[in-house]
């Protein structure tokens, strides 16, 4: 810290006791991005990226991450357990807070749970977020759903706006890349089609947005399909509107002209790292062995049908009709070619609003990038080299066709050879042979039975646990037991929730509900719907840092979390399914959090406190079995049984385990992260390995069928068509809205400056969004709004087909299309407690409306899209 | 002789407003007060649109207009080019600020809370102490002189050296802002401002901006 | 202004015309009357006038110096850089004014005819000349503002001047009033401020669009009665009827109308400097956003 010059700072000068640089981690978003906090005199006075580390900018900080300061020292944050005095629970209704000691508190809760326990832990739900990190699934959720499960059941784990997450986008990297997020390879690639996302511009992990900025700064093209000019396309080379919802469709058209009209595609690839070479009779199942009941392929050399890893194969068939065992049966590819020439650019123009010359011009380019055939050699490594790959999150394929969308967009990276190769489409870290000497972390792609891309490694979340697919199963007390392929089944907000339940004979009582880190009624759709459930639980605690809508309108207890910069935890030493680079050149990295300032007033670290519950359960030895066992504690660094845990020696533990007894938690406090070179294996894995993705989804046909009858059964029914092999474009629900009055789409999108919804606590960021046209204001188009005769500023009401309204001012911008109305998605709050919040800009989920009949049947996303109508009002 | 530039790549910048918040965060700014900005618009028709987003901060002009109306010698051009302002000797007349062409210069005028009502948390306390800003008199962009100067004094190469560099310079993670000597015509912003046919804000103002940017 | 359409779209100034800055505006009001009755007393050499107009500067112009300024102590540094600065010429002219004109006031009540009065009243001349002009060369200096970066702003102000001045004198010293001098002063001046602002009006709406802007704001926003009513009937064409009637009657205007004469021109002089202030807009630093 450098001082001002000038006559009154020095009558003013400090004594300064204390001045220390920490590095830490941010935890505002998944990208845990390594820092550095500055202290002086007990107050941490800044922030800076950790210039050293490979994860974040290399020294930069996102807004969110600077703005960390305001939010540890916010007036209106949590310090001190309260109580609900007011029986009356919803929206807007003040809790009349009473302050209890942190005593009371557990011992209340403790004894809540006690009850439940011996009756059934099914109904104790545990909803958790995504602001806080990953410490959330294993300190809180694997550790509670372990701790609190009996024979009579578990608890019930949800993520409270989950469905409004990219889950379409995890199931198809689960299948085809067994990861959980993918990237474009930033350092190789040379054209990258974008669908409906700013992942790399402006959106969260500090590191895409440095790599992507290299990339387009080194000549990479980009091409942005998205309804707005959003920050990716303005840094784009092309920007192209489409309708919401119709990617899919586009994806094929242009799957199409590579595939049928230029006749580009990647038949190495295709062969060996595909099942496009898998045999597929009349009823589109593989043919099988009939011996192994592995899935056949056709031999050209020898004439002959073979199992698909048999080693003789000399060249895989992909083009000819064949007969085998006496059935008719083409390579999967054929099927697929067929396929595609349903979406001729003429009819995806129709649908989508992108002209036909864009779709052949971009569908040659981005072939042509591709360059089919081509090697390079890395560290004397010769690998295919495909610079080319796509990429989408949330926005594009959070509909009621989200996994087709998905599963389309995909195909033009399986197509064109680009999956795990230099330039291509990269896994985020489901391939790490661990630190020299201990071999940690550890993961793994490895073959499933069918050859197919699957996970081992012993540090695996469930969360990636998306493939195989499980078979279905009559649902029990959630959904998800029988929509398998869905990460989450969204049934606690649902409009229709209640006659879906009483459908699948779900008992939908829960009695206790504990929540970590999410705002669950404020993120879902629709909040209305959410409270309506919420009020039907007796007994409700919340862990936050801050009063917000779920806590204000329904918790019954509210314990006061410690932020980021008072807590020590070692989750970046686990959590690395979003924040590795997927660059051969970014190391392996690995942070450690440690506390800045001790927690203020009477916050508590929520991990260490649910430790606390459990002791005073009397499951303390429970807890010290968890850590032993969840992380695969050797001998001699196992917990002592029967003594208190201390929390740093546990920390100091999970270090030794991993780095060796020369990197403790000392060690790592002086230097906040461990980081060591990857290896070509490591980061371009598929080539080294004997392991396909699947371009032909046959899986679907008895999973579609499985699902189906069970649901069918219970009088679910959803738009079963979508279970099929081949990808399709199905309208969404929007689509269908007849009725002229609504003539508009509306959906959300984020904001660099905004992460989830608690960015909007924070004076800096509140004052950033106020320089933004955008962030605070309903937007149309400038065309659109000139022809409804309205202007800038004007007050307008939106009312969706359904009838939920929302209020606010209106913007324009010309780059958007005509046809939609965009709200920034994490605005609106009405909380007493954020008073900076309160009342700014528009919460777009009020607008939604979660219906089960419309998700996405498999994989349960959200239709995030509302067909509206809109009106100035006074 | 040393003259201390930016140049800024518009085809980087994410319009994330981190500089904004880094600024403010590193000179304790009050609310409402802003050193630099992030300006956004658009061009063109639809579809053929494209959205424009500039940072803007004081550019530190070779040919300063407000050096020149500032009537107290409150205001003067260091030998390195950037444009001070000694807060002991603004008299708080503000026609710097009405004269700055591109509008960089605030005057301090309140001592406002960050969360109204709420009074003054840790932070602002102790950022009156660390970095007082005298109320009654005008203040801009001073491109971090103090860590110029400070890191100069440490052996360190400003635009190089992270510490020894501005604030809204290290904290852009698309690493969009560049700073260096544009004296020296083999520096990193000089090389820039070369290869990529660099532009200055509103040259026609005469002012010769230190700012540049890159598209 | 919405925060996000700050330079983007035209902005406005708002240090020197908004909450304290009210005071910028009625300073730089109270040097044109003050500097320019000083300046018409001269020519007319009238006692009573400059002596007034004197007070006008120390009392009015300098009080609300020192009202504006939060660090009044600090006021002294603005001499510092007459080379380049308007401010610094101006508060060089006004303390010279102040100065010279005390000292003279003195030679001519005592000493009149003197050379060294009439030196000294040259002296004074010309400052008065610079505290009635330096505002106007202010705005003019203010290249971000096209509406005021025009050399037709220091025009304006002189004429404005002296036509306070004019009032002034008819309202001061009716002995030796003419109502000659006073008619055609008045006429020509009026006049010449009609067609001059007309002009400028007219040449700004060829500028570019921000100049286009703050001209529509002038004569059609919020600002527009203030411009037509105070300005122009209130401060230009009312008391020009008064004087041409009185003219036409061949009679001095009577004390009562010289004083309405003078309280509409200094209304219409101050309505015209806070227009003036209102309607500067700065160029935007990006395209219009529509
Ligand atoms: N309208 C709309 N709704 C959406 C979305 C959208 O784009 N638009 N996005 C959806 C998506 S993709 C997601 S992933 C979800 C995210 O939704 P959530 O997971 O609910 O995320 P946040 O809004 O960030 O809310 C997190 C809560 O955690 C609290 N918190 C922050 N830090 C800490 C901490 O250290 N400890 C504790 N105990 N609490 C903390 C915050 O105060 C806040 O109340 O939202 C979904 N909802
Ligand atoms: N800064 C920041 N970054 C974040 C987060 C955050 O809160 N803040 N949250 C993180 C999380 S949890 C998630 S899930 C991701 C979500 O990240 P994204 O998937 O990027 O989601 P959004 O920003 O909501 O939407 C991105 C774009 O999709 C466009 N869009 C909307 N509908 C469609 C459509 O049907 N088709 C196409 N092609 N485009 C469409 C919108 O116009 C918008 O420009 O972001 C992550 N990153
Ligand atoms: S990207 Fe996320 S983790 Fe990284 S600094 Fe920003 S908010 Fe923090
Ligand atoms: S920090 Fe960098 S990317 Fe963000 S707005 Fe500023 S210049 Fe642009
Ligand atoms: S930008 Fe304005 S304040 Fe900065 S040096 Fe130039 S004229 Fe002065
Ligand atoms: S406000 Fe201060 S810095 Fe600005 S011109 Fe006046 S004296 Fe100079
Ligand atoms: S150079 Fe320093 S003072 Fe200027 S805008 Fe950047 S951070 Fe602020
Ligand atoms: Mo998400």
């Amino acid at each position: 810290m450098v001082k001002m010059k000038g006559e009154k700072t020095k009558n003013k000068k400090i004594e300064i006791y204390d001045d220390v640089w920490i590095p830490t981690q941010c935890h505002r978003c998944q990208a845990e991005c390594g820092i550095l906090a500055h202290r002086v005199n007990g107050v941490v006075v800044k922030l800076e990226g950790n210039p050293d580390s490979a994860i974040g900018s290399r020294g930069g900080l996102c807004p969110k991450g600077l703005a960390g300061v305001q939010l540890l020292y916010d007036p209106n944050r949590l310090n001190a357990p309260l109580k609900r005095t007011n029986p009356e629970k919803g929206i807007g209704v003040d809790p009349k807070w009473q302050e209890i000691t942190w005593d009371e508190a557990l011992e209340e809760i403790a004894g809540r749970l006690k009850k439940v326990m011996e009756e059934d832990p099914s109904k104790i739900m545990l909803q958790i977020g995504i602001s806080s990190s990953t410490m959330i699934v294993p300190l809180f959720l694997a550790k509670l759903m372990m701790a609190l499960s009996t024979k009579k059941g578990s608890p019930l784990p949800i993520i409270s706006g989950g469905s409004h997450c990219g889950n379409a986008g995890h199931f198809i990297n689960a299948v085809n890349y067994a990861a959980f997020v993918t990237q474009p390879d930033w350092k190789y690639c040379n054209y990258v089609l974008q669908w409906g996302t700013n992942f790399g511009e402006g959106g969260f992990m500090q590191y895409a947005n440095r790599l992507a900025a290299e990339a387009r700064e080194r000549g990479m093209k980009l091409v942005v399909f998205d309804p707005v000019c959003n920050i990716a396309a303005s840094k784009a080379d092309e920007w192209v509107p489409l309708l919401p919802g119709t990617d899919a469709a586009v994806a094929l058209g242009l799957l199409n002209v590579i595939v049928n009209e230029l006749g580009i595609y990647d038949a190495e690839y295709l062969k060996k790292k595909t099942n496009a070479s898998y045999l597929v009779g009349e009823d589109g199942h593989y043919l099988r062995d009939k011996t192994t009941h592995k899935p056949l392929v056709w031999d050209v050399k020898d004439s002959k049908a073979k199992v698909f890893n048999d080693p003789s194969i000399s060249d895989f068939d992909l083009d000819e009709t064949h007969k085998v065992n006496g059935l008719k049966c083409r390579p999967a590819w054929q099927l697929l070619k067929e396929h595609f020439k349903k979406y001729t650019p003429e009819k995806v123009a129709e649908i989508s609003g992108v002209s036909a010359n864009a779709i052949r011009r971009i569908a040659k380019e981005f072939a042509e990038a591709a360059m089919v055939g081509a090697t390079i050699t890395i560290d004397g490594k010769q690998l295919p080299y495909r610079p080319v790959a796509i990429q989408h999150i949330r926005a594009a394929v959070t509909h009621g066709n989200g996994t087709q969308n998905t599963f389309a967009l995909d195909l033009l990276v399986h197509v064109l050879g680009a999956a795990n190769v230099p330039g291509g489409m990269q896994s985020v870290s489901v391939e790490c042979h661990g630190y020299p000497g201990s071999g940690l972390p550890h993961l793994e792609v490895v073959p499933d039975a069918d050859g197919f891309v699957s996970v081992g490694g012993k540090w695996l979340f469930p969360e990636n646990r998306l493939w195989p697919v499980v078979p279905p199963e009559y649902p029990h007390h959630d959904l998800i037991e029988l929509f398998t392929s869905a990460l989450e089944v969204p049934l606690w907000g649902g409009a229709d929730r209640e006659e879906l339940l009483r459908k699948a004979r779900i008992s939908s009582q829960i009695d206790v509900i504990l929540n970590f880190c999410t705002n669950g009624v404020f993120n879902s759709a629709n909040p209305r719907d959410k409270a309506a459930f919420l009020k039907t639980v007796p007994f409700i605690v919340d862990i936050d840092i801050f009063p917000n809508e779920f806590n204000e309108g329904f918790a019954d207890i509210v314990l006061p979390d410690a932020s980021y910069l008072e807590y020590t935890d070692w989750s970046g030493i686990q959590h690395m399914y979003h924040n590795q680079p997927p660059v051969l050149d970014e190391p392996w990295c690995f942070h450690i959090t440690q506390k800045v300032v001790e927690p203020q007033y009477q916050r508590r670290h929520a991990a260490q406190v649910i430790d606390d519950l459990l002791y005073r359960m009397g499951m303390y030895e429970k807890v010290i079995g968890y850590y032993n066992g969840f992380l695969c504690l050797p001998e001699e660094l196992q917990l002592p049984h029967g003594k208190k845990i201390v929390w740093e020696d546990l920390c100091d533990r999970v270090a030794r385990q991993h780095f060796g007894d020369e990197h403790g938690w000392e060690w790592f406090k002086k230097h906040g992260f461990i980081s060591w070179p990857k290896k070509v294996e490591e980061q371009y894995w598929r080539p080294f390995k004997d392991i396909r993705s699947q371009v032909y989804w046959e899986f679907m046909i008895d999973h579609g069928r499985n699902v189906k009858a069970i649901s069918q059964e219970l009088g679910i029914e959803m738009d079963w068509q979508q279970y099929s092999p081949l990808p399709d474009w199905f309208p969404c629900a929007p689509h269908k809205v007849t009725d002229p009055d609504y003539d508009l789409y509306a959906f959300c999108y984020r904001e660099p400056t905004h992460v989830g919804s608690v960015t909007m606590e924070q004076p800096w960021i509140d004052e950033a969004s106020a320089m933004n046209p955008y962030t605070y204001n309903i937007a149309l188009s400038t065309e659109t709004a000139r022809k409804k005769g309205l202007k800038p500023g004007d007050f307008i009401e939106v009312e969706s087909s359904r009838g939920n309204k929302v209020h606010g001012r209106l913007e324009v911008r010309k780059g958007q299309h005509p046809q939609t109305l965009t709200i920034m998605g994490t605005a609106g709050h009405w909380a007493k407690g954020q008073p900076i919040a309160r009342g700014k800009g528009v919460n777009f989920n009020s607008l939604m409306e979660m219906r089960y009949s419309e998700c996405d049947p498999i994989s349960f996303s959200l239709e995030v899209l509302v067909k509206v109508k809109l009106k100035k009002v006074k | 002789m040393t003259r201390w530039g930016m140049v800024i790549d518009l085809k980087k910048c994410v319009n994330c407003y981190a500089c904004v918040i880094a600024c403010k965060q590193e000179h304790f700014l009050p609310p409402g007060k802003f050193w630099n900005r992030v300006l956004v618009s658009e061009t063109g028709e639809y579809p053929l649109v494209t959205k424009v987003v500039y940072p803007v901060l004081c550019n530190q002009c070779k040919e300063a207009i407000c050096v020149n109306a500032c009537p107290s010698t409150a205001t003067t051009r260091r030998n390195d080019g950037i444009i001070t302002i000694d807060p002991d000797k603004c008299s708080g007349c503000q026609y710097c600020v009405i004269v700055c062409p591109y509008q960089q210069r605030t005057y301090q005028d309140n001592k406002k809370e960050y969360f109204p009502g709420q009074g003054l948390t840790e932070l602002e306390k102790i950022g009156h102490e660390l970095y007082p800003h005298q109320t009654g008199t005008v203040t801009k962009c001073n491109f971090c002189q103090e860590r110029i100067d400070e890191g100069i004094k440490r052996g360190l190469k400003p635009g190089i050296d992270r510490e020894a560099t501005p604030a809204c310079v290290i904290t852009c993670m698309v690493k969009a802002r560049h700073f260096g000597d544009l004296a020296d015509p083999d520096s990193n912003v000089s090389r820039l401002i070369q290869k990529r046919r660099a532009h200055q804000l509103h040259p026609e103002f005469g002012t010769e901006p230190s700012v540049y940017y890159v598209e | 202004m919405k925060p996000y359409n700050w330079m983007v779209q035209c902005t406005p100034q708002t240090n020197w015309i908004e909450r304290r800055g009210i005071i910028i505006w009625l300073s730089i009001f109270s040097g044109i009357l003050g500097g320019g009755a000083y300046f018409t007393s001269l020519i007319f050499n009238n006692l009573g006038g400059m002596f007034t107009s004197w007070l006008i500067v120390v009392v009015i112009k300098c009080g609300l110096h020192l009202a504006h300024a939060e660090k009044p102590l600090r006021l002294w540094r603005m001499i510092l850089r007459p080379q380049t600065s308007w401010i610094s010429r101006g508060l060089i002219l006004t303390i010279s004014l102040i100065v010279l004109g005390a000292v003279q006031l003195a030679l001519t009540t005592w000493a009149p005819g003197t050379p060294v009065e009439i030196a000294f009243k040259m002296l004074a001349g010309i400052a008065a000349f610079g505290v009635m002009v330096y505002g106007g060369f202010a705005l003019n200096y203010v290249s971000g503002i096209p509406f005021w970066n025009t050399s037709i702003m220091p025009v304006l102000f002189i004429l404005w001047g002296i036509l306070l001045g004019l009032a002034m004198l008819l309202v001061v010293d009716r002995g030796s009033a003419n109502i000659q001098v006073a008619v055609a002063g008045t006429s020509v001046l009026t006049i010449g401020i009609l067609v001059i602002t007309t002009l400028h009006l007219w040449t700004e709406t060829y500028k570019g669009s921000t100049a286009r802007e703050s001209v529509k704001k002038l004569i059609r926003g919020y600002i527009a009665p203030m411009f037509f009513i105070g300005t122009f009937v209130i401060g230009l064409v009312l008391p020009l009827i008064i004087i041409l009637i009185c003219y036409f009657n061949s009679s001095l205007p009577s004390l009562s109308l010289t004083v309405v004469m003078l309280v509409s021109e200094v209304l219409g002089g101050l309505a015209f400097t806070y227009c003036v202030m209102k309607v500067g807009l700065y160029n935007p630093l990006l395209a219009v956003r529509e």
